[in-house]
Parts: structure tokens; C-alpha cells; sequence
């Protein structure tokens, strides 16, 4: 149970989000659309803790994290696949994944063999640094790390951004596959509406900062992605 | 064919002390961008570290045992330099992490009131450091050449530091949160490493190994507060010429300096050798401004 509330972030002086309140249920996969520079990654790294909130609040599982590190944020359970990547370039595969450990409540040093399943060609590259990686490797081994401590909330933002449309469809039944199991709620945000309409339960569109509409599935129709998504 | 040999010794004895010296300097320097003046300082502190924990066994111990004080004295050195190290993260570097030019600023004062911290508490003049008996005379390898014992422990103790560091940095779980710290600092904290204890414990290792470059150095002279300022040029040396992020940079660094060095010490004279050595690396950096093995990341980018 993620809660964001009237929550009021930015860089430096500028303020980028104003007054954005959403939240994600058990088990649900809840999209953040918007053209570009409406403010999904920075509602993301907000929610992580990368950014401080200046205003507002945001909760997990009921508790008041707005005041905590990202560390915290991870060990109580939220995972992060970041905008970028954000690969280890000079470790290697399996020590980027081995970091992915670090949040997880038992003191394993065994990679997860459900972190890794759905990404098959990982296995294979774990002696290879994570610079080397190809874009869409890089994106699967982001997800791998993700999981590897076994979170409770997926926060995925732009994970098919520049990525070859079968690892695309990787993704998507890894999404799917953490949605069939029930255990994972999944904030993502993306700009395919083909891709999010094939995933989501429940839609926040952002607009200048704040969310314009929200709705479901069966709501989001062409009026809507005409006033709001189409460029 | 002697003088070949004896060369290439001095060389490699040159090599091992820039090194040692250099060694904590990587890490505080390479890994964590931080120009810091008080390093030689550390170094001073771990050698009256060691000419503390002789005067203790001195007095405390019997004669027998005195050999040994030196083996105690290494990890001495080195907790009371990594205590230092950890005191002064804490109260002064951790605010000044990206800020090289303060954080100079800072340390170079912080190098002064420990020069004059260790003028008050042992004096101004020298004090002289003996050394143990098992490490006098030297290994004769043919007539008319010897290798001193004390150069030769000093090369094995460069050695054991350099695996030791090697690792922790590429083989610890430590070292890998190390690691990641240094190449992305944020998305290392998002996947729960505790960023603050990684800096703390990195500066910490860095000034601790810095102490026992200090211990180290009690065997080659007398030592005195102002030790560390002896050092600490050749120290950045070695590591701007490595390149730094990397420990194999500093290696070859050292090694690339010692020799030079010593070569044309060799076919010159001291002084001039010294000169020509100094031309060769401003003349190195002007081709190569990152140093021998340069390593690009997003933390020393931006």
C-alpha cells in the first residue's frame, strides 16, 4: 500500500510537481502517463526519496516515510528500476546483482532464482562488467536487481524506453507474471499507452505537475488520450 | 652487471615507498575525490604511532620481546591512523564532499594543527626510531652486493598491503558497497546501502593505511612533525600519474616514478635526476591529463 498525498517536489528553486496525491492498492499495476516533462520521473525518485518532498506526504504499508532515505525507503520494501538504467558500469553483472541484495530483510548471499528467471540471458553475462551490457540487457538487469531483494512495491519508470521490441515483450510478461502472482503492487510510469493499456489496472495522467485525470481501463478512452497524451 | 642489479633494486626500493605513501592516498584521493593536505600528517601520526608502541615495549616488556615491537607496531599505526581518519570524516570531510577547493583548504589546516598537536606532545626535534635487530645487516647476493633487509621488508610490506587492499576492494562485500558508492552514489542508496557508513569507513581505510606507510618509515631515518610535508607531493604524484579510481594506475605509477628516478639519478646527479623526473610527468600529463589508466564514471564526471 504506497500513498502519495498533496505532495509538492522539484530541483533547486523550481518546483515541478504541485499538490499530486495517488495511490497504489495490493496487487494493482498503476500507470503514470504524460507527455514528456510533466513530471512522472520526478514524482518517482519523490516517492524513492532521491528527491526530497518539500510539501506533502508519502506513505508505505501505513507508515510516514516522507522523512526517510532512500535506504530505508528500499529495506522496508520498495524497489527501484530507475529512468537510465543506472547500471554499475565498472562492476560486474553479478555484483550489480548482488547489490540488489543489500535491502532484503534475510542476510542472503544468494541471488533469488525468481529475480533472475525471467531474464534468461542474464546468467550467461554474469563474469561481464555492466558497462558492456547492450541498452536492453542493461534494462533487464536493472529489473533483475530490482527484484533481487524481493520487494513489495516495483516502482519501474520508462523501463521500454529505448529498447528492442522483443526484450520489450520480456518485460511485459514479467509484469504480468508479478501481477498473476498478486504479491508485487507495480507504480509505472511509460509513454507507450499500448504498452501500460496491456498492464494497468488503474491510470493517473499527469499534466504541468499535477494529475489532470484518473481512471480505469475500460475509461481511458480516445477523448482522453486526445487531450491529454496525444503530441 | 652489479650495478645493473643494484639499480634495479634501489628502483624497486624507490618504487615501494612512493607507493606506500601513495596507497592510502588512492583511496581518499582516487576513489573519493578528496584533495586532502593532511595525508602526509597521517603518515606522521602512524610513525609516532610506531616510536610510541617502542617506547612501551621498551619499558614495559623484557629485553627479549623488544625485536617484536615492530610487528606489533604495524597494526598500531594503522588503528591509530584509522581512528584519526574516521574522527576527521566525521567532524569535517563529510561536509565538504564535493567541493575540492574547500575541502584543500580544510585539510591543509587541519595538517597544521596536527603538525604542531605532535610539536607540543613529543617536541620539535627528531625523534629517532630503533630499528629491530632481525631487520639490520642485509641479504649478500654476490661479492659486494647487498640488499638491506629493511628495503627488502619494506617491498614485502607494500606487497601484503596491496593484496590486503585488492581484497577488500574486489573481493569483500565491503568493498563492493564501496565500489558502487563511489561510481553512483545515489542509486546506490536506493538499493539500501548506507551511504554515510561506506564514506566514513573509506576515508577511515584510506588514512589507516596512510599510518602504516608512517610506520614503514621509522625504519629509513628519524622522524619529526613535519614528516608528512616531505611526502605528500610525491603521494598526489604517483596518484595523478596512476590515474586515478584505479589501483593497478597507482601501481604502475609508482613503479614508473621509483625507476625513472633512480635512472637518472644514476646518469646524473640527485638534484637534476629529480628535475628531469618532474619534467617527464608534466610533460606525461600535458599528453595524457588523466593519467596512465584512466578510468571514466559517472561520479568522477559530473
Amino acid at each position: 500500500m504506497l500513498a502519495v498525498q498533496q505532495l509538492e517536489s522539484g530541483y533547486g528553486e523550481s518546483v515541478i510537481l504541485r499538490d499530486v496525491s495517488l495511490r497504489v492498492g495490493p496487487g494493482q499495476v498503476v500507470c503514470l502517463l504524460g507527455r514528456n516533462g510533466v513530471g512522472k520521473t520526478t514524482l518517482m525518485k519523490s516517492v524513492m526519496g532521491v528527491l526530497k518532498a518539500r510539501r506533502g506526504s508519502i506513505s508505505y504499508k501505513g507508515e510516514n516515510v516522507t522523512k526517510r532515505t532512500p535506504g530505508y525507503r528500499a529495506k522496508s520494501g520498495i524497489g527501484y528500476v530507475p529512468q537510465g538504467r543506472e547500471i554499475f558500469a565498472q562492476l560486474t553483472v553479478y555484483e550489480n546483482l548482488l547489490l540488489g541484495l543489500e535491502a532484503s530483510k534475510s542476510k542472503t548471499t544468494v541471488i533469488p532464482a525468481e529475480a533472475v528467471a525471467n531474464f534468461p540471458v542474464l546468467p550467461a553475462m554474469y563474469a561481464r562488467r555492466g558497462g558492456d551490457l547492450s541498452g536492453g540487457q542493461q534494462q533487464q538487469l536493472a529489473f533483475a536487481r530490482a527484484l533481487a531483494s524481493m520487494p513489495e512495491v516495483l516502482l519501474l519508470d520508462e523501463p521500454c524506453e529505448g529498447i528492442q521490441p522483443s526484450i520489450v515483450e520480456d518485460i511485459r510478461d514479467v509484469i504480468r507474471s508479478i501481477k498473476a502472482e498478486g504479491k508485487t503492487e507495480i507504480l509505472l510510469a511509460e509513454q507507450s499507452l499500448e504498452f501500460v493499456r496491456s498492464v494497468g489496472d488503474y491510470f493517473y495522467i499527469l499534466e504541468k505537475g499535477s494529475v489532470a485525470w484518473k481512471g480505469g481501463l475500460d475509461e481511458l478512452n480516445e477523448e482522453i488520450v486526445l487531450k491529454y497524451l496525444t503530441v | 652487471m652489479d650495478v645493473t642489479i643494484l639499480q634495479m633494486f634501489n628502483g624497486l626500493s624507490v618504487s615501494s615507498i612512493l607507493l606506500l605513501i601513495a596507497l592510502g592516498l588512492a583511496i581518499t584521493f582516487g576513489l573519493m575525490n578528496v584533495i586532502n593536505m593532511a595525508h602526509g600528517e597521517l603518515i606522521m601520526i602512524g610513525a609516532y604511532a610506531t616510536y610510541v608502541t617502542q617506547t612501551l615495549f621498551k619499558d614495559l616488556f623484557p629485553e627479549a620481546m623488544f625485536g617484536w615491537y615492530f610487528v606489533a607496531a604495524i597494526p598500531v599505526s594503522f588503528m591509530a591512523a584509522f581512528l584519526l581518519g574516521l574522527l576527521l570524516e566525521f567532524s569535517l570531510i563529510r561536509f565538504l564532499y564535493g567541493r575540492p577547493l574547500d575541502s584543500l583548504l580544510a585539510t591543509w589546516g587541519v595538517a597544521l594543527v596536527l603538525q604542531q598537536l605532535a610539536r607540543t606532545v613529543f617536541g620539535a626535534p627528531n625523534v629517532a626510531v630503533t630499528s629491530p635487530e632481525w631487520l639490520n645487516g642485509g641479504l649478500t647476493v654476490m661479492d659486494g652486493l647487498v640488499f638491506p633487509y629493511k628495503r627488502i621488508f619494506i617491498i614485502g610490506l607494500v606487497a601484503a598491503t596491496l593484496f590486503v587492499m585488492y581484497l577488500y576492494i574486489y573481493r569483500s562485500h565491503a568493498g563492493r558497497r564501496m565500489r558502487a558508492v563511489m561510481q553512483n552514489r545515489d542509486m546506490a542508496a536506493c538499493l539500501g546501502v548506507s551511504t554515510r557508513r561506506v564514506d566514513a569507513l573509506t576515508f577511515a581505510i584510506g588514512s589507516g593505511i596512510a599510518g602504516i606507510a608512517g610506520c614503514a618509515l621509522t625504519l629509513m631515518g628519524p622522524i619529526g612533525p613535519s614528516l608528512g610535508t616531505y611526502y605528500i607531493v610525491d603521494a598526489f604524484m604517483v596518484v595523478v600519474l596512476g590515474g586515478v579510481g584505479k589501483l593497478i594506475g597507482t601501481v604502475i605509477g609508482a613503479v614508473g616514478i621509483g625507476m625513472t628516478n633512480t635512472l637518472f639519478e644514476y646518469w646524473t646527479t640527485a638534484s637534476l635526476g629529480k628535475v628531469l623526473v618532474f619534467l617527464c610527468i608534466v610533460a606525461f600529463l600535458q599528453w595524457k591529463p588523466k593519467g596512465l589508466v584512466a578510468m571514466r564514471t559517472r561520479s568522477l564526471d559530473s
